[in-house]
């Protein structure tokens, strides 16, 4: 699966630049790394589970887009910024499988996780090989790479959690996910397709990029 | 004829007669009926004994049926006339609180006081053995209950239970009746279980719990007959066709199983029978002959030039309103919207201090106890006031109230009568409703129902056919429950009027759905739901068993949210969109109070009270009805007869206004249909005048648009109220006879409105509900805390992934399909085209908004955008006007 257009944005955080992408990732070239935040990779799976009946594409339509990404990015290193996984994953689920078919076809990319709270119950060991996994916040100057946007002593926090997303005043646009610049942190809106999202009000101060499906722009409250 | 018949009915009219009553002639044809084995349907309004009329009949005929209850009849005639009264044993069922019996006993003779105390006893076996009476053999104890009482309102249940038991001690029957609803704890649904009442009050949502649990066939094997109280109110909704297919269900437990509805009055009588008792089987309509006069009453407001040509609050009459409550005992004020109650509310508190407890606020989203509470108070006669919405519409009599009033349009004529029938409880008497217009236009209105009630023009209701969302949850139900065969199933099902058309494929889609989660060629690893076992079709999974069964009372729920007061005390739901607005400190109306939010957590807003006074009230989904069509109708009837206006005191104190129009533009009527041209700094207006009711016009609306839209990027603001729309465009249009004529054409006309919906993204608004209905959300429920969390996606998300993984999804053509039908009122669109084609195009250019389009101007808050243009672009204008916005802010 190809995108075709990637207009994406261009901003300098505290000396680096950052590229914000339309499909909901950070790519940082300094680092030669790419952030996501917020898979919930497995949530189809944990529907079925319990008897809902949800079809199984958009854990392998959101691996497809994380390929594209890798692939016109070239990133040697991807970062995922928390809630990897829905729930704890377990053995079947469809996830796992086409998670292990993916890496095989990237073997040469690292892959970092840094444990969100829907990743706590995850078994890590299951992962070796696979994903390294880190229970705390990556400091990474000038940046700190962590799941809550909390401001931190070490640096400015580039994390997910919140899924942001505003509210736009024209009708029939309605909400719609954004990046969301504070002043002590960069929050990714969530990058699954199969995951919600929750209104922020941003303060005046404070950047905000839409995402749309083509490009990114730019909002100012 | 049958002498047992007329035994038994004989022994109706005994009791009646004893309480200085008499049966009418329906009652007896029902009770008849009945008791020669007939189905049907009994016609007859509010407060005119059709509860007597549908309950007796299983009544008498279990007395007729068991020797034991006949032999104590028996000795009761016989000895009604001269026994020894035992009155302590009347004296202590009535503190048992065996309803209002003790009532009757006080106010009865003496001779009916011997009949009652000695017929009246709590058990049959009890009393053979005490009268020494051991020869009678004892029937072994049914299994579960004999009758069904269905109630569509759970609220009503308790009362409903209190008035059925009322006549049985006097008429010497040993029954028990029951509640069973959702506030039925689990320790009164056990010993309902062990020792089964003959008769259970009963939700359709509590019916189909029933069904669920694997024993249902034992439990349900002695039914005999099934009572729907109000069908009425449940024909044409989602609930009706859940019960329809658990009716199917019993019937073929039972064969001889009799099904009786009771009704107001509807033009489709007949059709609402035969969806009640399943399409193939014959039933009895038995009409109450008195039909109940409704005067309708309005308040003229003294100086129409100055009375608002749009408006919400009808507050320009508050001291007529207060004045009318003053002279009144008690009065029902009834309102369209629960935010329209809060606001009355408050101000009839502000207005009257001194009648701030004795006006209270009643609506859907309160608090079931202060709901209870508040009916309780009406009831015995504490309150001067109720403000209240459709919440009471229906319920328990309030043989005090004296007084309705209705703010605002009723919108219907149906909905006219059934509030005006509110007072004046009883047989005979006549039912008084005084109509309170809001702005100067709802004086057409007035006029206009008090035309179509006064010839009993009512609305039909038209059951849903093939709602595949309701059969799904049916489906896993009897899954859960007894399990099901595939055959016999889709036999059963096909016996609903809803399923009738059913083909195989869409129910193999469904069986598909439940145990595979798509189709066959789509496998959907990890989902269980249903599993095809040696004896049937089984949920296996307990859980999925207990949160189904938690699932099926949510069919007619919105998200909610838990409203609560951060020191403890529940106030009520609110709809979870609107507290999803506010944040942490602002103050919203609620409860006719002014509260402000604490914080959000676990579906519960946290409250406290706040001084404020300025604040946000909710805005409730789906408050508003759209006008009916026979009432448009009489509007435009009256409208286009200015000869007749003095015969209306609305039509003159509105003739100022309607003069006003016609000088400016015209009148619309039956035969014409008015086009109004202008422009303004806004850009270019289009109003048009369908008079077919909100729905039905923004419907049109969209139509016209979509159809205009196609060939060139254009964007129009659509703003729809009952008698028109209007297009807003920033380009200028040609709009002529040739243009109208072709957008209006009925041509292509769903696949054109489908088309116009997809834009508009309403069909993943309506989605929602079939999605909660099939299982395919799970909600969790108020206060139910983290448990469910992880299962938690809104309705909108799964929508997307469908559309995107599995299109052909069944769901998914029905959810487009209720927005033809329900949303867009395809039926009425397409009819109103078909009419429109026949009537003259009037088209005008006035120099100023007229009277007509003035509300549509200034009233733009259910706006929608129909556009051409892509949503990229729409955000990049969005920001680009927030950037002009901002450019001027500073």
């Amino acid at each position: 699966m190809r995108y075709a257009p990637r207009d994406d944005m261009e901003i300098t955080l505290h000396g680096q630049q950052l590229i914000l992408h339309p499909q909901r990732a950070v790519i940082w070239p300094a680092r030669k790394t790419l952030l996501i935040a917020d898979p919930h990779f497995g949530k189809d799976d944990v529907f079925r589970r319990a008897g809902i009946a949800l079809p199984r594409g958009p854990v392998i339509a959101d691996l497809q887009r994380l390929t594209a990404l890798i692939e016109s990015e070239a990133p040697e290193r991807l970062v995922v910024l928390g809630d990897f996984v829905h729930a704890a994953t377990r053995a079947g689920d469809s996830f796992l499988h086409a998670f292990q078919v993916w890496r095989r076809a990237h073997a040469q990319l690292n892959v970092e996780v840094i444990a969100g709270n829907h990743d706590r119950r995850e078994a890590t060991d299951k992962w070796q090989g696979l994903a390294l996994w880190h229970a705390h916040a990556l400091i990474e100057p000038p940046f700190v790479l962590a799941h809550e946007p909390e401001a931190h002593a070490e640096g400015y926090v580039i994390a997910g959690h919140i899924h942001p997303a505003v509210r736009l005043p024209a009708r029939g646009v309605g909400r719609v996910a954004v990046f969301w610049q504070r002043e002590q942190a960069l929050v990714l809106p969530s990058f699954g397709s199969f995951t919600g999202a929750a209104l922020v009000r941003p303060l005046p101060e404070d950047k905000i990029y839409a995402v749309g499906p083509e490009r990114i722009v730019p909002l100012r409250f | 004829m049958h002498p047992d018949i007329d035994a038994a009915i004989e022994i109706a009219d005994a009791w009646l007669k004893s309480e200085g009553r008499s049966a009418f002639a329906f009652q007896h044809e029902a009770w008849r009926a009945y008791l020669t084995g007939e189905s049907g349907l009994i016609n007859a309004p509010t407060g005119t004994g059709k509860t007597l009329a549908a309950w007796l009949g299983p009544v008498l005929e279990a007395l007729d049926a068991d020797p034991a209850e006949r032999a104590r009849i028996g000795r009761a005639a016989a000895l009604g006339r001269r026994a020894p009264v035992r009155r302590g044993k009347s004296a202590s069922r009535s503190t048992r609180g065996v309803g209002t019996s003790s009532d009757v006993a006080a106010n009865a003779n003496v001779l009916t006081s011997q009949l009652l105390t000695i017929s009246g006893d709590a058990s049959a076996a009890a009393s053979a053995a005490a009268n020494g009476d051991t020869t009678v053999p004892v029937a072994p104890p049914p299994q579960g209950p004999r009758v069904l009482w269905v109630t569509p309102l759970r609220a009503l249940a308790n009362d409903l239970v209190q008035s059925l038991r009322e006549p049985l001690a006097a008429l010497g029957s040993s029954w028990k009746v029951e509640g069973r609803t959702g506030d039925t704890n689990s320790s009164a649904r056990r010993r309902q279980r062990e020792r089964p009442p003959e008769c259970l009050v009963i939700t359709p949502e509590s019916v189909s719990i029933l069904l669920s649990y694997e024993n249902s066939h034992d439990q349900l094997r002695d039914l005999r007959c099934v009572i729907v109280d109000e069908w009425h109110e449940l024909l044409g909704s989602k609930r009706g066709t859940q019960l329809e297919l658990a009716l199917a269900h019993l019937r073929r437990l039972n064969p001889h199983l009799r099904i009786w509805g009771l009704s107001a009055t509807l033009p489709n009588l007949d059709e609402a029978m035969h969806t009640l008792l399943g399409p193939r089987r014959q039933g009895r309509i038995v009409r109450a002959q008195a039909d109940k006069r409704v005067i309708v009453d309005s308040i003229i407001p003294h100086d129409v030039t100055r009375f608002p040509w749009a408006g919400h609050l009808g507050s320009a009459l508050v001291p007529e309103v207060i004045d009318a409550i003053d002279k009144a005992r008690t009065t029902l004020l009834f309102t369209n919207t629960r935010s329209q109650a809060e606001l009355w509310y408050r101000t009839l508190v502000e207005s009257r201090l001194d009648w701030l407890t004795q006006v209270a606020l009643h609506h859907g989203s309160l608090d079931r106890k202060l709901r209870a509470r508040i009916e309780q108070a009406v009831k015995v006669g504490d309150l001067r006031c109720v403000v209240c919405t459709s919440s009471l519409d229906l319920g328990v009599d309030f043989p005090l109230v004296d007084q309705v009033i209705q703010v605002g349009s009723p919108k219907g004529i149906g909905r006219l009568v059934q509030r005006a029938g509110r007072s004046g409880h009883r047989p005979g008497e006549t039912s008084r409703i005084l109509c309170v217009p809001t702005h100067a236009l709802e004086l057409l209105e007035i006029a206009a129902a008090r035309l179509a009630s006064s010839e009993q023009r009512m609305e039909a209701r038209r059951p849903l056919k093939l709602a595949l969302d309701v059969l799904v949850q049916h489906v896993v139900t009897l899954a859960a429950g007894p399990g099901f065969d595939d055959a016999t199933l889709l036999e059963e099902v096909r016996d609903t009027h809803a399923f009738a058309d059913l083909t195989a494929a869409e129910w193999s889609w469904v069986l598909d759905f439940v145990t595979r989660g798509g189709t066959a060629l789509q496998g959907y690893p990890q989902y269980r739901r249903v599993v095809k076992t040696a004896t049937g079709y089984r949920v296996e999974d307990n859980t999925l068993a207990r949160r189904h069964r938690m699932s099926i009372g949510t069919i007619s729920s919105d998200t909610e949210m838990l409203v609560k007061w951060a020191s403890g005390g529940s106030l009520g739901t609110v709809e979870e969109s609107f507290i999803g607005r506010l944040r942490p400190g602002d103050d919203f109306m609620f409860a006719g109070r002014v509260l402000k939010l604490l914080r959000v957590k676990d579906m519960t807003a946290y409250v406290r009270a706040s001084t404020a006074r300025r604040t946000q009230v909710p805005r409730w989904q789906g408050g508003r009805l759209p006008l009916s069509v026979e009432l448009a109708d009489a509007v435009l009837e009256i409208l286009g007869k200015p000869e007749d206006w003095p015969k209306y005191p609305e039509m003159l104190a509105a003739e100022p206004l309607l003069r006003l129009q016609e000088r400016w533009s015209a009148l619309p009527s039956l035969d014409t249909l008015l086009v109004e041209r202008g422009r303004s700094r806004d850009g270019h207006h289009l109003f048009m005048y369908p008079f077919c009711g909100r729905l039905a016009n923004e419907g049109i609306a969209t139509l016209v648009a979509s159809r205009w839209a196609r060939h060139a990027p254009l964007t129009f603001t659509v703003s729809a109220n009952d008698y028109g729309f209007e297009l807003l465009s920033a380009q200028e249009l040609t709009i002529d006879e040739t243009t109208l004529e072709h957008a209006l054409s009925t041509e292509n006309l769903a696949a054109d409105l489908l088309a116009s919906v997809n834009l508009g993204e309403i069909s993943r608004r309506r989605f929602r509900d079939i999605a909660r209905i099939a299982g395919l959300i799970f909600q969790g429920f108020p206060g139910s805390g983290k448990t469910t969390r992880q299962l938690q996606a809104s309705s909108g998300l799964v929508f997307d992934v469908l559309e995107q993984y599995d299109p052909d999804n069944l769901l998914l053509l029905q959810s487009r399909l209720e927005v033809l039908e329900q949303q867009l009122e395809f039926t009425r669109v397409s009819d109103a085209l078909k009419r429109i084609s026949t009537r003259r195009l009037l088209i005008t250019n006035p120099h100023k908004f007229t009277p007509l389009a003035f509300p549509l101007w200034a009233g733009r808050l259910q706006t929608q955008m129909i556009s051409s243009e892509s949503w990229q672009s729409r955000i990049e204008r969005a920001a680009r006007d927030l950037e002009a916005y901002a450019l001027r802010a500073a």
